[in-house]
């Protein structure tokens, strides 16, 4: 009897501690946005999928500018045209995807069920790729870029939805292992990426603001005026750790892709508004 | 071949107002490439010409001093509705493009 | 008698060059195996790397000054980061936001 008694204390703490887990996602979520909006109270909500753009009304001027002529339209063209290549056994990328094309980019990052761990665009194009007897595309190369490029332009105005499942202690496990990221200080010089992001957000690292963490991943990938080209999510990650004067993880490494998992589930409910154009 | 430039003309009164922005490396010649250690050789834009109806509107002589993927906005005078815009460069190797729009 | 000195002089030269040798192996052993620490504590810096390879590089051209000076640094990093990651693994929750 007080075995069973047990084993039923030990269930229902477990679930207990799963939902409390889950409901702390959504916590989380919804603390991140009253801070910004308490930060900034003309704001609204919706604006921050536009990044430093919502908060510097300079560079915002000189963005509206740039997009009268995207610099992003020569990526999504070759995307499209990559997207659209047949491959040797007569499928193309789209037989993978059971969504419909504007759905493709919001389904990502999710816990694949079957792996155990979070997949993202990048990393589902490769799945694809392997499953078809094609090489793998290198990450961060404009090749797998022009792709993500073009699916993030199919999937704009489509809302950020990143699920945490609750029965997955998995899913709960990247989420939290993002976060622990978020907020852990590394490097030579001691910098989380909330002391720039939360803390210091809109102040100026030598000419450049700081942007708002949220709605961080609504836009990639991005056209970089600084490199004349196209860079992906993990690319900005990888450089902000290495402006830290940390060792950069690789991309789509598992700390980058719990990463990503975590900060575009702070941007849920934000439009996809990708690819963006920055400095 | 299809044409790696694109262009966009708005007409207000008798002004045109255009935007082009156009495919091309701009090497400057002092760029080292990263796995060779090689310098990459001078390959940009020498000149870009638009043209209103046959009649040169602008010429443009670029250097080494525009970066990669140039893009161009200028306004001309005397445009109108149905007019033919072309746009054209070369560059150091003798490569050429163009391109053709209706104004509207 | 005086093979008899040669001989321990000898011997004495040899060990002295293998203890010295031997320990600058260690030195580099020991600090490579806390940049690998403050690696797997996912906190390695980002010029540790490239410090110990270039305190090796010192050590062959015969430059100890600049290699040991080097490896002190590489040794500096590899520790802070370690001590760094022991901090914020109970640091981090502080920060988030309420």
């Amino acid at each position: 009897m007080r075995k069973a008694i047990a084993a039923v204390v030990l269930i229902g703490a477990t679930l207990l501690m799963q939902q409390t887990a889950l409901a702390g996602a959504e916590e989380d979520r919804l603390a991140f946005v009253k801070y910004y909006k308490t930060r900034f109270p003309d704001i609204p909500f919706a604006e921050y999928a536009n990044g430093i753009y919502a908060i510097d009304s300079d560079a915002r001027g000189q963005w509206l500018e740039i997009e009268e002529f995207p610099p992003y339209e020569f990526a999504i063209e070759k995307g499209q045209e990559r997207w659209e290549t047949v491959f040797a056994n007569g499928k193309t990328l789209a037989d993978c995807f059971p969504q419909a094309l504007q759905e493709i980019r919001v389904s990502y990052p999710r816990l694949d069920e079957r792996l155990g761990e979070v997949v993202t665009l990048e990393m589902a194009i490769n799945q694809c790729r392997a499953a078809n007897q094609q090489p793998p595309l290198t990450y961060g190369d404009d090749e797998i870029i022009d792709i993500t490029a073009f699916l993030a332009f199919q999937g704009r105005g489509k809302k950020l939805d990143v699920r945490v499942p609750e029965n997955d202690p998995r899913a709960l496990d990247a989420y939290e292992s993002g976060k622990r990221f978020y907020y852990t200080k590394r490097g030579q010089l001691n910098l989380a990426c909330a002391d720039c992001h939360v803390t210091s957000v809109g102040q100026l690292v030598r000419a450049d603001r700081l942007s708002a963490s949220l709605g961080h991943t609504t836009h990639f990938p991005v056209y970089r005026s600084k490199f004349g080209g196209m860079i992906s999510l993990h690319k900005r990650f990888a450089g902000c750790v290495r402006d830290v004067r940390a060792k950069p993880f690789a991309l789509q490494s598992t700390e980058f892709r719990n990463l990503e998992y975590f900060l575009s589930y702070m941007g849920n409910g934000l439009d996809v508004n990708g690819p963006g154009a920055r400095k | 071949m299809a044409s790696n430039i694109k262009i966009k003309a708005k007409i207000s009164g008798d002004i045109a107002d255009v935007k082009s922005l156009m495919l091309h490396p701009m090497e400057t010649g002092a760029r080292k490439d990263p796995e060779t250690e090689e310098l990459v050789p001078i390959h940009h834009i020498t000149q870009l010409t638009f043209a209103n109806n046959d009649k040169t509107v602008m010429v443009a002589n670029f250097s080494t001093a525009v970066s990669k993927n140039p893009f161009f906005g200028f306004k001309f005078r005397g445009a109108k509705a149905g007019d033919t815009l072309r746009v054209s460069w070369v560059d150091n190797l003798g490569g050429t493009d163009e391109i053709e729009t209706v104004l509207k | 008698m005086r093979v008899f000195v040669n001989l321990m002089l000898m011997a004495t030269v040899l060990v002295a060059q293998s203890g010295c040798s031997t320990g600058l192996e260690r030195r580099f052993a020991e600090v490579e195996r806390m940049r690998v620490m403050a690696a797997e504590a996912g906190a390695e810096w980002l010029q540790t790397e490239e410090l110990i390879k270039q305190a090796k590089t010192e050590a062959t051209r015969g430059d100890m000054e600049r290699s040991n000076s080097l490896l002190e640094l590489a040794q500096f990093q590899a520790e802070t980061a370690i001590k760094q990651a022991q901090h914020e693994a109970d640091a981090w929750s502080g920060r988030v936001v309420q």
